[in-house]
Formats: structure tokens, sequence, C-alpha cells
């Protein structure tokens, strides 16, 4: 009798512990002991630098730039494609939270599935810093570094008024269905360019900020509109393809191209004319932030500005010469 | 009897464990549209709040316009440190300011104040078309993007407050301005390019009173 009773006693704690556990607070990412020290077990300290895709050259941008700093700051930097995968992002921030990695510079593939691999990261206190674009929470980053594409939208819209007038037919070419940047670029741009009810959008259709298909897209497009006077793309890689379709079809000098990144190609072409306006996105200025942040974590800072806007300025034919390699010319 | 006991035993226990902590909830699809509703934010209403509860008692706060445009044409490096506030990273800045002065242009979408008696080029051109951009937001410095766990939230405000400033404030300045009134503005300049944005600096009026 006694002992059923032990037994019971014994099954019930047992039960209550387990979902004690499961119920209770996370550790403190700041206490003591939650992220590798540089030179700790031996060796330098290591920044893992997650990024969404390295298939668009921005990224590689992005993600080089992190590294080169991180380097630089004196830790070992290893990269991580996740290859716009929420999965493999999951399995990425498992296998650096298992491998004692002090700091993560982060690129999310999206602003909520990506909470849930940032809060494992702070519970196992591993500062993350995001970059470029953010995640939908303001508890779990050690700070956001993010590209303010919707403003950098908005100034090409005025632009694209500017340029095209304020009666016409134009396109736009989206990026990745779903994906919340090419939301947030679409509503930036249209929050302007709907205000003027005499310009219509003849067009719309998404090419997944590809280049290729940018360019087979629109030439669908200007298959079935004989009159588009712009075109605007959500990338500069589309922008590209868009503007190759138009050279094709000998519409490219009655075609307003607009595009959004900062892309030497197309900071070319709009040095010569051809395409109207880009947005130029500052990749190497927050890798670095991200990077000299991290670093200052594993040195003992702990208080960070939790979101830090990045503004993306307009790249016309009058100031064009002012930019270059992603960025402003020193 | 005695031999169910153990296992009536374990299995309260058990029930009394996930009643005190249930592992999954079963909610009403209508019950939880309704919660994600009411959580969704509401720019307009913050906007609104902002304006009335915040903005508007800040504009005694403003600088005075003739001080920046003297100090920008001494220095505008200087000014910008003396007067000026940026938002995050960027080249970019804003002014809050406040003045008098006297309309010395004004065509369909800004009007020119001039802020020296006899002035004929404009110091200030009041936007009076669709206003967009971050100044209304920003200039002031009211808000923290980092206040915002979405930022198509803060996004959301800047819109919002705009909007204001067409129904409250531009419909009044179109109607009345004329080459040569004066008027008293409070007005939020945003400084994207130097030196083609500061002369003369362009701006959103917030506040709007002829003399």
């Amino acid at each position: 009798m006694q002992s059923r009773w032990t037994v019971a006693a014994w099954c019930a704690l047992a039960m209550a512990t387990t979902l004690a556990a499961g119920c209770s607070k996370s550790k403190d990412a700041s206490s003591p002991g939650g992220a590798s020290a540089p030179g700790e077990g031996g060796g330098k300290a290591r920044i893992a630098v997650v990024i969404s895709t390295l298939d668009n050259p921005w990224f590689v941008v992005l993600s080089k730039a992190a590294q080169d700093r991180a380097q630089e700051l004196g830790y070992e930097a290893t990269e991580f494609d996740s290859q716009n995968d929420t999965n493999k992002e999951a399995a990425h921030f498992e296998n650096i939270l298992a491998s004692g990695y002090a700091a993560i510079l982060f690129n999310p593939t999206d602003a909520d599935s990506s909470i849930a691999n940032v809060r494992k990261a702070k519970e196992r206190g591993v500062p993350v810093f995001c970059i470029d674009r953010e995640i939908n929470a303001s508890d779990v980053a050690a700070s956001q570094i993010l590209s303010d594409s919707f403003s950098g939208c908005v100034a090409i819209g005025e632009r694209f008024v500017e340029a095209v007038g304020e009666k016409g037919n134009y396109v736009q070419i989206l990026g990745i269905v779903g994906d919340n940047n090419t939301t947030i670029r679409s509503e930036g741009f249209h929050s302007v360019v709907d205000r003027y009810p005499d310009l219509k959008m003849v067009a719309q259709q998404a090419a997944d900020c590809d280049r290729t298909k940018a360019m087979e897209v629109m030439e669908s497009i200007l298959q079935a509109n004989k009159e588009i006077d712009a075109v605007f793309c959500g990338n500069d890689a589309m922008a590209m393809g868009a503007y190759k379709a138009l050279e094709a079809a000998g519409r490219a000098d009655k075609v307003k191209v607009f595009g959004f990144d900062g892309a030497d190609d197309v900071v070319e072409l709009i040095k010569q004319g051809k395409i109207e306006a880009t947005g130029m996105q500052f990749p190497k200025t927050m890798a670095r932030q991200a990077a000299e942040f991290a670093d200052e974590w594993i040195k003992g800072r702990r208080e960070f500005p939790q979101k830090i806007p990045v503004a993306v300025e307009l790249v016309t034919r009058d100031n064009v010469d002012e930019f270059a390699d992603f960025g402003r010319k020193e | 009897m005695k031999r169910f006991a153990l296992p009536v035993i374990v299995l309260a226990c058990v029930a009394g464990l996930l009643w005190r902590f249930p592992p999954i909830r079963i909610v009403r699809l209508a019950d939880a549209a309704a919660a994600e509703q009411s959580q969704k934010f509401d720019a307009r209403a913050f906007a609104e709040n902002l304006w009335s509860e915040r903005l508007m008692p800040a504009t005694k706060d403003a600088a005075g316009a003739g001080e920046v445009v003297t100090a920008i044409e001494r220095d505008p490096q200087t000014a910008r440190e003396q007067f000026g506030r940026s938002v995050g990273m960027s080249r970019g800045y804003f002014y809050f300011l406040v003045g008098d002065g006297a309309i010395v242009s004004a065509d369909g979408k800004k009007i020119g104040v001039a802020l020296k008696d006899g002035q004929e080029a404009p110091d200030i051109v009041l936007a009076t078309g669709p206003i967009f951009g971050n100044a209304v937001r920003d200039a002031p410095g009211l808000l923290n993007a980092s206040e915002f766990s979405n930022s198509q939230d803060f996004n959301a405000i800047a819109q919002e407050l705009n909007r204001r400033v067409e129904s409250d404030v531009i419909p009044r300045l179109k109607s009345e301005a004329k080459v040569g009134r004066r008027l008293h503005f409070v007005a939020c300049v945003e400084v994207r390019n130097e030196p083609g944005d500061l002369k003369p600096l362009k701006a959103v009026p917030v506040v709007v009173k002829f003399e």
C-alpha cells in the first residue's frame, strides 16, 4: 500500500516537473555565461551570418560585408544560406546554437516565422542582430538594423509621378509573392502613385526577383499592351530584365524603368539615361553595423536600440555620380 | 477496490495537471478572428491621438524658423547639429520650425514664405499638394521606431499624419493664401539632399494662422 502511494506520488511529481519546465520562463540572454567569450576554450570566437538567400547578388554583398567586418574585428565568420526556406533557416539555427557561436548576424526569411528562431537563440544566451529585414517582435533580437524600404519606395513613387506625369499607363513587376519585402515596397510605391487616378496600372505580375523571369514577364506584357509609359520593378535584377525586354522590343526609349536596390548595372544605366531611377539600399553599412554591435555585445554591452531604420536613397541621373558599389562613393 | 485506488490517483493527478497546464486550447474561429482584429494596430486612431495630445502641445518647442535659416546660411552642418533631428542611420534629417512671414509665391502645389520684410525669394515653401514622406512623424521627435514591433505600423502613422495635414491644414492654406499676406506657421522640414533642400526649405505645415 505504502509503495503504491509512493509510486503515485513520484509519478505525479515527475509529470508536474515536466510540465512546469515547459511553462517556465526562458533563460535571460544577458545572464553571465550566456555567450561565448572570445578565446574561450582556445581560438577565435565565432559569429554566424545567416542570410535569407545567396541567389541574389545583393544578399551576397550583405553577407560578405558582414563576414569581412566580423573578421576585421577578430572573429571567425561562417555563412549560412537559408535559400528562402524557413525550415532550412530553423535547421541553421539549431546547428549554430549547438556549435557555440558567440553571436548571429541574421537576415530573416520571414518577419513572423523567423521570430521563433531568434527566441531560441535568446533563450540560449546568443544575441541576434537582424540585418536589412525585420522580425515582427521587439523583445527577442538584440537589435535590428533595417532597410527603410517603404520610405524608399515612397521616394521612388514621387519621382515616378514627377518623371511620368500625373497621367499614363504603367506596369508593376513584383518580387516574390507573399514575401514581406515585396509587399512593403509595393505598398510604399502605391501610397504615392494611387493618389493620381489618371495613372493606370495596366499590368501587375510577379517575377520572383529574377532577371530572366522579369524579362519573360515584360515580353508578355508588351505584347498585350501597346501603350505603356513606365514600369516599376520591385528590385534591380527585375528592372534589368524589364529593360532588356523593352530594348529587344524597340521600346526602351519610350518606357521609363524604375528599380530598387542600387545594383551596379542599374546605376550604370541610370548614368546613361536608360533607366530612370532606383533606391540605393546600403547593405555594407547595415552589415558592418551589425558586426560591430555583435563585437560590443561580446565585450559586455547589453543596451542597443531595438530598431534602427537605414534610409534608402533615391538615385537618379541628377545624383548618380555620388553612388557606386552598393553605396555612396567615399 | 483498493487495487483501483493507485490508477485513479495517478489519473486524477494527470487530469489536474492537464487542467492547470493545458497543452492545447480550442478557440472558436470567430473568437480568434475578433481577438486578432482587436490587436491590429489602428494607425488612424494613433495618429489622431498623437496629433491632438502630443504634436499640438509640442509646437511651442519648435525652433525659430528665422534662427534656423540664418544658421543654415552660416554653416549647414552646425545648423543640423544644433536644430536638426535624425532618425536611424541616414544622411537625411529633419527640422521642426515655427515662424512668421509673408507669402511671396503661390502655385497649386506650394506656397513660398519669406521670413524677412521686403524679401522676394522664399526661405520656406509650404507644401499644398498631396503630402508624402515622414516629416510630420519624425521632425517633432515624438516617436521612436523601436516602439513598434512591426515597422509597417510606424509607416502607417506617417501616412495618417500626412492625411491629417491634407484634411485639416492645407484646404485653408490654399484658399486664403495670397501673395503679400502674412501668416504664422509651424512646419516640419525633411532635408534629404544638401544643398538643394536647404534653400528654400521644403516644409509640411501642421499649423497655419493668417494675420
